[in-house]
């Protein structure tokens, strides 16, 4: 049987009383759905002095579309969001890679915020919010700060997010007319994703408009984005590809436990070349 | 920390600790133990239950989240009448062996019917991938919630 360490639990209901709470613990917990922190407490990989969960704080319950922009608060629970999002094409590759989070029961607890606050290189909407250049929300006492989800990540379980901050929601650019995909591979054993891939694309009349791939995973730690939107035929998919594969063979890859850094790239290959026949094959 | 939960339509206040697990709450404190403890990790299913409709994992919440809640364990799944249909279902074709599963398989296959639309074979696979058997196979449990939804 697994129990969590001791900790205080603060529930809070205003922004206000978030900020100033958890700046007066030394050694916070942040929860909204609360399903892997609450793996992480049951394991004792963390001990914190007090839980804060900020569930029902309003401003990170709403999605609001405003022109062509969207911001999606963070509580957002994953399971939602195909429902909530407008129907352009970036809402469509965050709704693509929500959909491949864990199952029903955990998408139904699992929010937006927790996705792409935990760090792992093994959550799915950071790459795909890399992919379409999405930005954090980011409130702290004094204002609130804008950064792209690209630079959200210092390393695996580390985002830029200091004590007293808060990921208020994503904010990105509705796309229309582009196509998309969205591939990882999983050890199931392992419970992780060696690679995870996202492409989104734009094609007018054979010709390339616009171009870009995220890739993240185990394997590479924390998102990577390529613009290939230099490339302007539709038929140049196999340069496309080498140029692809030359970049992950230039990328550090290690050797650990979920496998050697040779079968990693080649599930980077493969994952990279689905994704990329996916949005350009006519 | 006081906290009220209604499960299965009985309002349950207690005391807890801030670290008690919802499955916890459910088993030990409701006295409900048709909710079972598998994995402990959430890949399981069998601590499953509905809360607010929705399906999750009650080994993966504190009992402290679901203050205020509406809970609905295997218990409430059957009404005046015995089981419900996915239960009889399951029951009938022997779609279950030893059932520690059953808890799990009851409650998504109920949220099935309750709110997925067009139900087929492959959606409801996509669906109860949250719950493990290890003993029957799945084909069987699919079939029969599948059929089940169809007959709706």
């Amino acid at each position: 049987m697994k129990i969590p360490p001791n900790f205080k639990y603060i529930r809070t209901y205003t922004l206000d009383e978030y900020y100033e709470k958890a700046n007066q613990i030394s050694l916070p917990l942040i929860i909204s759905g609360g399903t892997v922190a609450v793996l992480m407490l049951k394991n004792r990989l963390i001990r914190p002095e007090a839980v804060i969960d900020i569930s029902q704080i309003p401003e990170l319950n709403i999605v609001k579309i405003n022109k062509d922009e969207v911001f999606v608060g963070a509580n957002t629970k994953l399971y939602k969001l195909k429902d909530v999002l407008p129907n352009d094409s970036a809402s469509e590759l965050i709704v693509k890679s929500a959909s491949t989070v864990g199952d029903i029961a955990i998408r139904s607890m699992g929010s937006v915020g927790g996705n792409v606050c935990l760090g792992d290189s093994s959550n799915d909407l950071p790459v795909a919010l890399t992919a379409i250049d999405a930005q954090a929300v980011i409130g702290k006492k004094d204002g609130i700060t804008y950064l792209p989800i690209k630079n959200f990540y210092i390393k695996p379980f580390k985002t830029v997010l200091n004590k007293g901050e808060i990921l208020l929601g994503v904010n990105y650019k509705m796309l229309n007319g582009y196509r998309t995909s969205y591939k990882k591979h999983f050890i199931n054993f392992l419970d992780h994703y060696v690679g995870i891939v996202a492409a989104i694309a734009k094609i007018e009349e054979n010709v390339i408009k616009d171009f870009k791939i995220a890739i993240g995973g185990e394997a590479v730690g924390k998102p990577v984005k390529f613009d290939l939107s230099e490339f302007s035929n539709v038929d140049e998919i196999k340069i496309i590809k080498e140029r692809m594969f030359d970049y992950v063979n230039t990328m550090h890859i290690e050797n650990n436990r979920f496998g050697t850094a040779n079968y990693k790239k080649k599930v980077l290959y493969t994952l990279i070349s689905r994704a990329i026949d996916e949005v350009l094959k006519l | 920390m006081k906290i009220k939960l209604n499960i299965n339509g009985t309002d349950y206040e207690s005391d807890v600790e801030p670290r008690m697990l919802l499955v916890d709450f459910i088993r030990d404190v409701a006295g409900l133990k048709g909710t079972h403890v598998g994995c402990e990790t959430g890949s399981c299913g069998s601590c499953m239950v509905l809360l607010d409709g929705m399906p999750v994992k009650s080994c993966l919440m504190l009992a402290v989240q679901a203050e205020g809640k509406k809970i609905i364990t295997v218990e409430g799944l059957s009404g005046k009448n015995g089981l419900n249909k996915v239960q009889k279902a399951l029951s009938e074709r022997k779609a279950l062996q030893c059932g520690f599963c059953a808890a799990g398989f009851s409650i998504i296959g109920t949220w099935i019917l309750d709110n997925e639309e067009n139900v087929d074979y492959q959606k409801v696979k996509e669906d109860i991938a949250g719950v493990v058997c290890r003993c029957s196979g799945y084909d069987q449990i699919i079939k029969t919630i599948t059929e089940v939804a169809k007959n709706e």
